[in-house]
């Protein structure tokens, strides 16, 4: 298998998404890297059952929130509240002045989020995943996914109304 | 999710609003009823609001820059994975053709050569010169290695797991090679490392006592001699 055809086609959906779970450029790109690494390390794990889309996702996603955890850990050290989450902007023109402070409250709304919520919400929302693709990956059954989805979302308007 | 009389709730309208409802005429019956309707309307412009807030652009080059930063990862790793077979199967992953080696090694090159075509102090040609040869040195010794695993494939004509274990490293050496040389590099060894990277990715993928017929061939015929006589110009060239 070409691995580096692989990271060309899938560098770009795996960063978005660990933008979107952990709310960090820096954080992002670790995780992109390491998601990689470990996907290469267990190429042999890949039946070709699932697509190689959800597969590397699944690793995307557990990477992301490997890393996330282990920063709260460290914060809990460090500092007494969480740090403003919310990303630079790298590229102006792909993101125009009034997207980006919708952006900044998106991002920040979805720190908010428990793991799971996020997580969930973000796979369904932004990713395209169905609920039954999601219980999969994360390993919940279908009712509790709804409902992750489903408070995720509720949580979601109350920040984005109270920070309009 | 929803009985005939059932309050319909919130996460219901989610659910349609994601096509994953499990009741098919939901969608009637929220059309139907105003008050319903409406619910659903305010939760599609709230849905649909975090649309008009697309991330920024990691930039077109993203995923070559994630690879650049895979690649001496990649090469350790895939060098202590792959089990050793034979004589020139431990040449080949010995610490001189280790990824992360050839990649460093090509990073000096490339840094060195622009330097080289950018400045104007008389001591930057030379450095340029030398990091040119010693890619090409390099390269010529890189189609020493393929030589090698080539020639036991024409005369084999069968796949075995030492070849597919040998044939990966020179594979992603091949491509760190490939796309480091650039324009540096001739026309016909352009051509002989894209037409390499080809043969190395079927050989990397070949079953154990798969028969390489076609393959052995074609290697026979045209690719072996190839890889010799520019190996033996890259050798006479910069006085290996």
């Amino acid at each position: 298998m070409a691995f580096r055809t692989l990271v060309l086609d899938h560098s770009e959906a795996m960063h978005r998404l660990a933008l979107r779970l952990t709310g960090n450029e820096a954080a992002a790109q670790d995780a992109v890297q390491e998601a990689w690494i470990k996907a290469h390390r267990s190429m042999e794990k890949f039946d070709g059952r699932a697509r190689f889309g959800t597969w590397v996702h699944r690793i995307t996603v557990n990477t992301a929130l490997d890393l996330l955890r282990k920063q709260k850990s460290r914060q809990r050290f460090e500092v007494d509240e969480p740090p403003e989450l919310p990303p630079e902007p790298r590229n102006a023109e792909s993101c125009p002045a009034e997207s980006e402070d919708l952006l900044r409250r998106t991002m920040a709304a979805l720190q908010r989020l428990s793991d799971m919520e996020r997580t969930a919400f973000t796979l369904r929302h932004f990713e395209g995943h169905s609920i039954n693709e999601i219980c999969e990956l994360l390993e919940i059954g279908n009712s509790a996914c709804k409902q992750a989805i489903f408070r995720a979302v509720h949580k979601m308007r109350e920040q984005l109304e109270a920070l309009a | 999710m929803t009985k005939p009389d059932a309050k319909i709730e919130d996460i219901d309208l989610l659910m349609l609003y994601y096509g994953e409802h499990d009741d098919p005429t939901l969608g009637a019956k929220v059309a139907s009823d105003a008050e319903l309707s409406a619910r659903m309307e305010q939760l599609s412009q709230g849905l649909a609001q975090l649309e008009q807030a697309p991330l920024p652009d990691p930039g077109p080059n993203y995923p070559q820059q994630v690879w650049q930063r895979l690649v001496p990862e990649l090469g350790s790793g895939a060098a202590a994975a792959a089990a050793p077979a034979s004589r020139w199967h431990q040449l080949l992953l010995a610490p001189r053709f280790s990824l992360a080696g050839i990649a460093a090694l090509l990073v000096v090159a490339v840094v060195a050569f622009m330097m080289g075509q950018t400045m104007n102090r008389p001591s930057q040609p030379t450095l340029a010169l030398d990091a040119e040869t010693l890619l090409m040195r390099e390269l010529a010794l890189h189609l020493q290695q393929a030589e090698l695993l080539l020639t036991e494939v024409a005369n084999s004509g069968t796949a075995t797991t030492a070849v597919s274990a040998s044939a990966q490293p020179l594979l992603q050496a091949n491509r760190l090679y490939r796309m480091a040389g650039g324009a540096k590099v001739s026309q016909p060894l352009n051509q002989l490392l894209q037409d390499m990277e080809t043969l190395l990715l079927e050989l990397s993928n070949a079953q154990d006592t798969q028969d390489l017929g076609p393959v052995q061939d074609y290697v026979d015929s045209d690719l072996l001699f190839r890889v010799r006589a520019l190996r033996h110009s890259l050798t006479e060239e910069n006085r290996i």
